[in-house]
Formats: structure tokens, sequence, C-alpha cells
């Protein structure tokens, strides 16, 4: 369901009304103008359940809003909890009782202007293991002024993370339809998310020459985004599509700072991306997510909002094809998302795996 | 040949190898080095299991929910000691109980990490790895097991040294509580037998108040024992006090306060100033220069103090014309409670206390002398020494 701006005491009022008693996740737009304390405060004192995060942008069925709510409701949701303190790393992920036999799946927002979301989301493998299915994103503004934007009962936090357990079975899926066009670079020396080297050179010398070879472009003091989105990193993966990482700037030292950690001695290569290749590889996302679902009930889009920026007008296109499929067989399935910082899915159970510049598409 | 197959091939091979050894603590070595495996190879678990004595045990799983002690498994103790991987189904009964997380489908692949163990890795698919990757992976996975070893073996030296550091903590706590306890029962025995002497100096014989007075002398010599031991069990590692230290002023003030007769010459040449704790240097010098004092048995007697700028460290000195000392003794005086006097009127532990702060201050002692003719004591200090101002 989609909340528009309003005062808190209607806000609330529509949002117990959907929930009925059960756990609601919340994605709030950035461009909200409602005090989100203040929010928390009275869904709190009305006993309402909740999770949420703020995020660039919020999808609700085929749209796409900068303001507003949009609520997704669950029954099973067994555990809610909050992980503090994502950027010193003091932090522990609690463990709980679990039936075996059951299908799990965890939803988690975390803050995706962190330092070390890669250390979270192994320590939320470590304890929660193969058995259960994760599905989230990043938080924040696309400002990239690191601000409090996830939250729970508890409150809302900067450098954290929150987590809903939900006692159902997920059908997942993640595409992102960029293709190699250079490589292979190891990044010889990197510092968490900063690509300091390609190949033991300067990291934007060696990013440059490729990609304004490539592009007939010319990188300025000003356009760094503006050709970059279009030419992202690739982790390279076996039996997958790579892992893009997206360069979102460049330092006065020349080197190359992304969303999403790059481990040093990773090797990369450099993407590039057309628009119906994006499109294509968002349909296939959902057919793929819908082969594997049961009986879908609800939808979760999880959009990386980089690649809105690069699709621009076109990310209508991609979200009308995912919509699409998702209500041709199913006309009341319940659909939300959001355009996110880095997105969190465990495709092809093992390891959680930030991605960016990716659409995951999660199938209840 | 498809090259740049080949080349990515390498390249992950490459990426593989330096994850391995990132760190010598043993969880973060096998997370770096997993992680990255689990991740390229698209792998679910990961496990080692490591035998001892009581069969199995398993010292790293990813994720860290799975990980269980298995106990023995006749499968894995019939393995051949030199098989490099081996496939099974994950639902082989050959791997029952040594797969933590009872998994249905796909497969189980065992490395063999020699003496680390086992490598257990779970997978969806049911051939996870071809001939030739397992043939690529040979020199990684013998790489992981080397580096193991060398984590392992960090690790149980740390384990000693944290042993070793309570110990000596123990002791030290024990030689202070002791010593102090000691002390004030002596104190209370000199100051009646004081009493006793004052109040009945009229009616005692003359050798029940010279026993009194041998009653005082043991019971000081006593007080001065413990005190060594106090200032010896004082001298820790890592003590907290550093500030510069001018050490000619602390020798100056050492020698203000040593009983030194008139037929003594002391001859202080420039003293460097250093870094570390000011009472450390005063009980080093004090010591040393009392040593050389008592020792002195020529009608004119001379003590040097000096230090050759000339030498990396800088060389201090404490010479003397002393009586000298036999070479037999040249290690043992350093020993505690051992002494060359037979008078009794000293501890035995000045030396030990100066070889502690030499040795705190990551220095070296040694002595030269020719009985008869004297003695120079030399010693460095780790510790920054610069030439006086």
């Amino acid at each position: 369901m989609y909340i528009a701006d309003s005062t808190i005491d209607q806000m609330v009022a529509q949002i117990l009304d959907h929930a009925q008693g059960k756990t609601s996740s919340l994605l709030v737009g950035e461009h909200s103008s409602f005090n989100m304390e203040e929010l928390i405060d009275a869904l709190n004192a009305a006993g309402a359940r909740f999770l949420g995060g703020i995020f660039p942008k919020v999808i609700h069925d085929n749209t796409i809003y900068e303001t507003g709510i949009v609520q997704n409701t669950f029954e099973n949701v067994e555990e809610i909890f909050t992980v503090k303190h994502l950027d010193t790393g003091d932090f522990t992920i609690p463990e709980f009782h679990r039936e075996t036999g059951r299908e799990y799946t965890l939803i988690t927002y975390v803050d995706g202007l962190t330092q070390v979301k890669s250390a979270y989301l192994l320590e939320l493998y470590n304890r929660f293991g193969a058995d259960v299915n994760y599905v989230g994103g990043g938080a924040g503004s696309l400002s990239l002024e690191q601000m409090p934007c996830v939250f729970t009962h508890e409150g809302i936090f900067q450098d954290a993370a929150v987590c809903g357990l939900v006692a159902m079975d997920v059908s997942l899926a993640v595409r992102h339809g960029w293709e190699k066009i250079a490589g292979p670079f190891i990044a010889t020396r990197t510092k968490g998310n900063v690509v300091q080297e390609l190949n033991w050179r300067n990291a934007f010398e060696v990013y440059k020459e490729v990609v304004e070879a490539r592009s007939g472009k010319t990188f300025t003091d000003s356009n760094f985004f503006d050709i970059a989105k279009g030419h992202p990193f690739g982790i390279v993966r076996e039996h997958t599509e790579r892992i893009v990482r997206d360069p979102l700037a460049v330092n006065e030292k020349g080197h190359l700072i992304c969303i999403g950690e790059v481990e040093e001695n990773t090797f990369l290569d450099i993407l590039e991306g057309e628009n119906e290749n994006l499109i294509a590889a968002a349909r296939t996302a959902v057919e793929e997510s819908l082969a594997k679902a049961a009986a879908p009930k609800k939808a979760v889009i999880i959009d990386c909002i980089s690649r809105g920026l690069f699709l621009e007008e076109d990310i209508q296109k991609e979200l009308d094809g995912v919509v699409g499929p998702l209500k041709a067989k199913n006309p009341d399935i319940s659909i939300s998302g959001a355009l996110t910082l880095g997105e969190i899915s465990s495709f092809g159970q093992g390891l959680i795996q930030l991605f960016n510049k990716t659409i995951v598409i999660g199938i209840f | 040949m498809d090259i740049s197959k080949t080349i990515s091939d390498i390249l992950l091979l490459y990426e593989l190898s330096m994850a391995i050894g990132k760190s010598v603590d043993y969880d973060e070595n096998c997370s770096s080095f997993l992680k990255l495996f689990l991740a390229r190879k698209g792998l679910t678990a990961a496990w080692i299991l490591r035998r001892d004595e009581a069969g199995y045990e398993c010292t790293y799983a990813m994720p860290l929910a799975s990980c269980r002690t298995t106990p023995g498994n006749g499968y894995l103790a019939g393995l051949p000691e030199d098989f490099d991987a081996k496939i099974l189904p994950a639902n082989s009964a050959k791997l029952q109980w040594v797969t933590p997380v009872p998994y249905t489908d796909g497969s189980v692949t065992i490395f063999n990490l020699r003496n680390q163990g086992l490598l257990f890795v779970h997978s969806i698919r049911e051939a996870p790895f071809t001939e030739l990757e397992l043939n690529q992976l040979r020199p990684i996975i013998l790489k992981f097991s080397y580096s193991l070893e060398g984590s392992s073996i960090v690790a149980n030296q740390q384990q000693l040294l944290k042993r070793l550091e309570s110990q000596n903590r123990q002791l030290n706590d024990y030689a202070h509580v002791v010593s102090h306890d000691l002390k004030s029962p002596l104190h209370n025995i000199n100051t009646l037998a004081g009493w006793v002497q004052d109040d009945h100096a009229d009616t005692l014989s003359a050798e029940a108040l010279k026993k009194l007075d041998l009653i005082r002398e043991n019971t000081e010599r006593m007080e001065k024992l413990i005190s060594g031991l106090l200032n010896y069990s004082s001298v820790k590692e890592g003590s907290v006090e550093r500030e510069e230290v001018d050490l000619y002023q602390t020798v100056k003030s050492v020698i203000g306060i040593l009983p030194i007769t008139k037929t003594t010459r002391v001859r202080v040449e420039p003293l460097p100033m250093v870094y570390g704790d000011p009472l450390h240097f005063q009980q080093l010098f004090q010591n040393l220069i009392d040593n050389a004092v008592k020792s002195l048995d020529k009608p004119k007697g001379q003590v040097e103090v000096g230090c050759d700028f000339q030498q990396t460290p800088a060389v201090f000195h404490i010479r003397d014309n002393g009586k000298g000392i036999d070479r037999k003794y040249h290690e043992r005086i350093f020993q505690i409670f051992e002494k060359l006097d037979t008078e009794g009127t000293r501890s035995g532990i000045g030396l030990s206390i100066v070889q502690r702060i030499i040795e705190h201050y990551k220095g070296r002692i040694w002595l030269e002398s020719q009985p008869g003719e004297g003695t120079t004591f030399f010693f460095t200090l780790g510790t920054t020494a610069t030439r006086p101002r």
C-alpha cells in the first residue's frame, strides 16, 4: 500500500488499518516531509510492529515516488532486531531459535553509506547460514550525505542495519544486464570501498584510458559520475553474472570510490550497459523468480538508484517490464520496493552479496 | 585453447592465493580465504575438521551456525594420507557425522589439508569442480594448509606467552604481598627489642644487651632483604612511567645519599638524557655505585661513572679499583640472593634488580674484572640516549 505524506495521526491510522496486527515493512521516500521520530513514537504508542528504511525513491506497483511510505505487511515475522555500530565493527548478530524444516527469509535494510557492509553481511550469513534466504537493500539519501536511515520500534539509526526474520519462503532472482568491455584488471591496492590501484597503476588513470577510448567522452573535474554511471566494474564469479561495483567518484589522489567494498587483489572487468539490455535483464529476473514461486502473494523489488540514474526515463519501462508479468498471472499481488544504495540477496544459495546497479526480485 | 579462459583461471588462482595468510590469526586466516572461495566458486558452506585424540574436531566453519564437534568417522579414518580432493554426494552415508547440517542435495568436496585436517565445502551442484579445477586448486589448498600451520603455531605461542605472563604476574603479586606482610612484624620486633634495651639498660646484663643488638641487626638485615625483594618485583614489564631523565643529575643525587668515605673519590663523566622511569635509573645507579664503593679495599678508593657515546648503543660504565671479582662469579652475581661478601650485610638482590631494569629497557650488562685491581660494569640501554644538553 502507498501512503502519501499527511499528518502523523492520519498516516499511523492508515498503517494500522492496513497492517491488521501484522508486521509492517515501511519504505519511506527521502523527500517525505513528516518527522520520522514522531512517526516512530506514534507507531510505538499505537502498538505497531515495524521495520523500515528511508530510500532515495520508493516503488508501489509500477509507480516510483520520492515522498510517502510504501507499506508491506508480513504475517510470520518471528523476530525484529537492530544491529548498530557497523562502522566500528563492534557488533554482534543475535541468535534465534528456528524450527527445523521450516523456510525462513531475512529482510534487511542497512545504512547504504556505512563503510563496512561486507563484514555485516558475512556475520549475518555466519549466524543464519545457507538455509535462510536473504533480501534487502541499502538505505540513505541520494545526496550521499550520511544520515539516520534505518528504523524499528527502537528508533532510527545511522551506521546500522535492521532485520526481520520471516518464517516464509521467498523466490529470489538477481540480474543486471551489464556486459564486459575491458579486462580483466587486478585491484592491486584497495581500502574498503576505495580502489586505489588497478594493475599496479593509479586506478583512475587505468579506468580513464579504457572508458574515454570506449565512450569518446572526456573526464573533466565535474562530470565523473555522468560518464562512470555507464561503466561500472564487474567482479568475476563462476557460474553466474558478475557482481557490479559502481564507481561513484574519484578523489584528488585518483582513487575510485565505489558503493560497496572491493577486496584487494579482486579481479575486475569494466562493464557497459545498453538500456534495452538492462530492461531485458530485469524481465529475466522476474521470469526466473515467478518460475520458482508456488503461490505469489507479494513481490518486493529492490532496484538500484544508480541503475535508475543511468536508465533515466527508461526506468519506468524497466518497472513496467517487471510489474507486467507479475500482475499478468497474479492480479492481486502486492508489489512494493525501493530504489536503493546497493542491493542485498543470497541468490543461488550461498554467501549474501551486496550488489550495485542490479535488480533483485523477491516473490513471497 | 581459450586464452581468455586461461587468463581468468590464472587470475582467480592469484586472487585465492593472495587471500591466504592475510592474518596470522587462525579464524581471520580461514575467513579471508574461505569467504572468497565460497563467493567465487558459488559454494554454500565450508568447514574444517582436524584430527585430535578423540576423533575429529571442527576448528572453523562458515557459516558458523553449522559448526559442531564431530566424533570419529570410519570413512575419514580410512582416507589415504596423500589424497588431494574427493567429491561425494551430500547425502552420502560416508559423510554421516562430518556434515554439520544434513544436506540432502548437491555435493561435498573434501580437500586434504595434510596435518591441518580436512577442508569440506558444500555445493548445490553435484559436480562443483572439474578435474582441471581440482588440479588448479591443489597448490592453493597446499598453501592454505601451510598458512593454517603457521596460524596454529602462532596461536600456541600466544597461549604460552599468555600463561607465562599470568604466572609472572601472580609471582610478582605474591612476592609483593609476602614481602609487605613480612616487613610489618619485623619492624615490630626491632622496635620492641629497642624498647627493651632502652627501658632495661640498667638491669640487663651486658651479654643480654649484646644479644638484643644482634636481634636488631638481624631484623634490620631481614628488612633490607625484603625491601630488595619489593624493589625487584616492582620492576615490571611495561611500566608506564616514561619521561626524559637526566642521568648526570640522577647519579649526582645517588652519590649524595650513599655513605661514601672521605678517602673515596667518585668521578662522574658527562652522561646522556634518556627516556624512562626516573626511579628505575636511580635504583640502577644506586646499586652499581653502592657495590663499587663497598668493594673498595685500597687506601685511596676510586669510582668512575661514565658513558662512551662513540658506540651504538652508547655504553655506560661504573669502574672501581676495589678487590675485583673472580671470573667464575661473573654470571652468578646477577642471580637473585647471590653475594660475594661474607659479612652478611648485603641482600644479594642488588645486581638482580640492576639486570632486571636493564632487560626492561632492552639493554645488556656485562663486566670486566681483575681480582685485586678492580671491576668495571658495562651496560647499554635500548631506550633512546642523547648527548647531555
